[in-house]
């Protein structure tokens, strides 16, 4: 079936540690603003590593505790969104909108609150109650309520994919026609429930995040949140309203190697960037710029650039990539929610942000990374890369025009 | 949204199941038939006088069939997904085509509890460690990587959740795929697996159906519960679709068809979501065959014995219905309910009864519920189509119309 329908970008909103609302994020990570720090808002001594990135807060404004975190911050980027696409809160309830939202941790923060009260058998009707909030749909089911979306909702789970598997149901579902516009929401926050989990596998690093550099030892931990409006192009023409970018096409594969670690040949990853270009009708020379997933392992690392170089042969050189996991560390199933509103971002400023900590070369690692620095040029094809445990590997095509 | 809108067919052409009877389609299909329940008295918590009935599925009853080196590290949601998926891929003749022509899709409400509540329980210890074989089983993708790896499949895949109408959800999104080209067929498995916390948890909600040590208060067909509360299950279900006209060139074996599959999203109001409930299903009963102004087919009912939404669910049916006469059934009393399983289970059991010519059902009248009724058997000629309701507490609303033959 031929896609019908051209998917325009029309709002975009961000909350992560270097910057709540996305001019202050992307002016940060221009600028190369590291955003990893010492945990504050739990204990780390029981774990080898102790920073982390965590969101601040507007000033004025009560941080949420921990089990509302979640929503706070995915309301917080969703005004924004809205907000951008000119739709207030009555406007949006006439739409015909799906709301996709996209995490990994989803609401653990519930089931750590209930194993920290004093002896479960002293639990109460209501502390069993605030579990309701623990499965991985209840965040979009506060968000329907909230935004009375009433044409359907979605959690994707696809672990560090989620966001770029949520962006490919709502593409598909706007260009086939079968709604006019799809709200996508990455979210996810840091807890000790992640950070043991990854303290156990010796996977965090022990300060900041290096991505691509010879001595980096591991990722680092974060939190955050991005949304992206989509909708189609004529839709929002009836609107009178103006696109930032477009979605133009998505790929998800998977590589069948191993649960853990990616398979070093790049070719599924490869493979998934390939079916994104392919299904936006472009070709790798027209590709401006990638944001990698790029998380500062040792084997993820190695795997994007072979899966690069797999896919763009030498045109691979001549490509900027980089990681804004060095400024922000991985938020997981939020992260490629904020690459694709990075890449939306990059394309209207022509700019492309930094991989900070890139000191020493990896010899593996020997693309064009735009080392400590962001550079001015013209972005208008962008490909935003997302991997996860389970071998998945997926692709967003942003680009400037529809054409 | 609904499914029709794009005016395209789907076909069933395999599938398969792990569940409270063990591992395959025929031993499921043969114990539904006979309206069999497999339930187990457990206490919900420690140190409480009651007991609830939860239907688990045995892992020794299905360990063989998988890879030692999938299943090494794989828990046990991961591997009722890859065997279920494995048969569906298996009796679809589509195992030998190419890595890239089938792509999957999971649908599940809490995969990866188990292990997060371990690992959530280790840290409420001051010395409490984490193992990571543990924490590499609290992803919430692990199955969907774990069915690739066993599969060898390297196309479409991602896993996706909307509590207990996960599965319709997952059907949804997997039919899309086929239609814009993303996979030739899709293999879609609903998958769930209980947790102690999660029985202790919704029992301390007050949501299960109590038992009385004595075995007062006990509900009267031993085998078929769920009036006073619900009773909670496991296990995975698949399918694999294809285009119909793919699926038809190549001479495939025919299960079923997707006819429609209508979603919506409500909260709020009693009034609104029993209009919203009744608005999915209408969507699906508009294309149910008719033949001599009877309706061919049956409505299987989310009915799950949770008051609040049977009777949403009741009045919804009143609703929809009217004067029309269309048997009403709960899958559920049979296997508990099974949260991001159970549409695919309820998909399943339909497809059993197109082949069967029979209706392997236990009947949940629509206009007064009585769940101690006998289990009854829908007639063959009914058996030309069925809706599936999957309606979640969490405000997701979704129907599947399944039919035997292409009747629209």
């Amino acid at each position: 079936m031929k896609l019908l329908k051209k998917v325009a970008i029309s709002g975009v909103g961000v909350s992560s540690p270097i910057g709540t609302g996305k001019e202050e994020f992307f002016v940060n990570l221009v600028n190369g603003t590291d955003g990893i720090c010492p945990i504050a808002s739990f204990d780390t001594s029981r774990f080898s590593t102790h920073y982390g990135g965590e969101v601040s807060w507007v000033p004025g404004r009560e941080t949420p505790c921990k089990e509302e975190l979640p929503l706070a911050l995915a309301t917080q980027v969703m005004d924004e969104a809205l907000l951008e696409a000119g739709l207030s809160v009555e406007q949006l309830k006439k739409q015909n909108c799906v709301l996709v939202v996209a995490s990994a941790v989803g609401g653990v923060s519930h089931l750590l609150a209930v194993n920290e009260h004093q002896g479960r058998a002293e639990l109460t009707k209501a502390d069993y109650g605030r579990l309701l909030a623990y499965p991985h749909h209840a965040l979009t089911d506060s968000l329907v309520r909230k935004y009375s979306i009433s044409n359907g909702a979605l959690t994707n789970i696809s672990a560090c994919t989620a966001s770029n598997a949520a962006i490919g149901y709502a593409y598909d579902l706007i260009a086939c026609g079968l709604c006019d516009m799809a709200i996508v929401v990455g979210v996810d926050i840091l807890t000790p429930f992640e950070y043991a989990c990854f303290d156990s596998y010796r996977a965090l690093e022990k300060k900041g995040c290096r991505p691509f550099d010879n001595n980096r030892s591991g990722l680092a931990l974060s939190e955050g949140a991005a949304a992206l409006v989509l909708e189609a192009q004529v839709h929002l023409k009836q609107r009178k309203k103006r696109a930032k970018a477009f979605l133009t096409g998505y790929g998800l594969t998977n590589d069948a190697f191993d649960i853990t670690a990616p398979d070093p040949s790049g070719h599924s990853a490869a493979e998934a960037m390939r079916i994104a270009l392919e299904s936006g009708g472009k070709h790798i020379h027209d590709v401006d710029y990638i944001c990698a997933h790029g998380t500062g392992t040792k084997l993820n690392d190695v795997a994007e650039t072979a899966a690069i170089k797999r896919l763009f042969g030498n045109q691979a050189y001549q490509i900027p990539v980089s990681s804004i996991k060095s400024c922000i560390g991985h938020t997981n199933g939020a992260a490629a929610a904020i690459s694709a509103a990075t890449c939306v971002l990059s394309i209207e400023a022509g700019v492309v942000p930094p991989t900070i900590h890139l000191e020493v070369r990896d010899e593996s690692c020997d693309l064009d990374y735009v080392s400590n620095k962001a550079r001015k040029t013209e972005v208008s094809v962008c490909l935003s890369n997302a991997y996860a445990f389970g071998g998945q590997c997926s692709s967003v095509l942003i680009t400037k025009t529809s054409e | 949204m609904r499914f029709s809108e794009l005016n395209k067919k789907i076909a069933i052409t395999g599938m398969g199941s792990v569940s409270v009877f063990g591992k395959g389609i025929d031993v499921f299909s043969r114990n539904v038939e006979q309206g069999q329940g497999h339930f187990a008295l457990m206490a919900p918590a420690q140190g409480s006088n009651v007991r609830v009935r939860v239907s688990l599925a045995d892992e020794q009853e299905f360990s063989e069939g998988l890879d030692p080196n999938t299943s090494r590290y794989a828990t046990k949601l991961s591997k009722m997904a890859a065997l279920a998926g494995k048969e569906a891929l298996a009796m679809s003749g589509m195992a030998c085509h190419g890595s890239k022509d089938v792509g999957v899709l999971v649908g599940t409400a809490l995969s990866g509890t188990v292990f997060r509540e371990s690992v959530c329980s280790a840290l409420s210890r001051p010395t409490g460690r984490v193992s990571p074989l543990k924490a590499s089983r609290c992803v919430p993708n692990e199955s969907v990587g774990t069915i690739c790896l066993e599969l060898g499949l390297k196309g479409y895949n991602t896993i996706v959740s909307s509590f207990a109408s996960s599965s319709v959800d997952a059907l949804f999104q997997a039919s899309l795929a086929i239609v814009t080209g993303k996979a030739r067929a899709m293999l879609v498995v609903g998958a769930e697996e209980l947790s102690p916390f999660v029985i202790e948890s919704l029992w301390g909600m007050g949501l299960l159906e109590e038992i009385a040590v004595d075995g007062s208060g006990q509900s009267g067909s031993s085998n078929l519960p769920q009036k006073h509360g619900l009773c909670l299950g496991e296990g995975a279900a698949a399918v694999l679709l294809e285009d119909a006209d793919s699926a038809l060139n190549r001479g495939a074996d025919i299960l079923g068809f997707i006819e429609e599959i209508s979603i919506r999203s409500s909260s709020g109001s009693s009034f609104k979501r029993v209009k919203t409930m009744a608005e999915t299903m209408k969507d699906c009963l508009d294309r149910v065959p008719v033949v001599d102004d009877v309706l061919l087919g049956y409505i299987s009912a989310n009915a799950n014995g949770d008051r609040v939404m049977d009777g949403l669910e009741r009045n919804a049916l009143r609703r929809l219905l009217g004067q029309k006469s269309l048997p009403v059934t709960a899958l559920k009393r049979a296997l508990g309910e099974t949260f991001g399983a159970a549409g695919l289970f309820q998909l399943v059991s339909a497809l059993c009864g197109f082949k069967n010519r029979g209706a392997p059902l236990l009947e949940w009248p629509g206009q007064k519920v009585d769940a101690e009724a006998p289990p009854t058997v829908i007639s063959e000629p009914r058996m030309k189509s069925a809706i599936i309701n999957n309606f979640s507490p969490m405000g997701n609303y979704s129907s599947v119309l399944t039919t035997k033959e292409v009747f629209v």
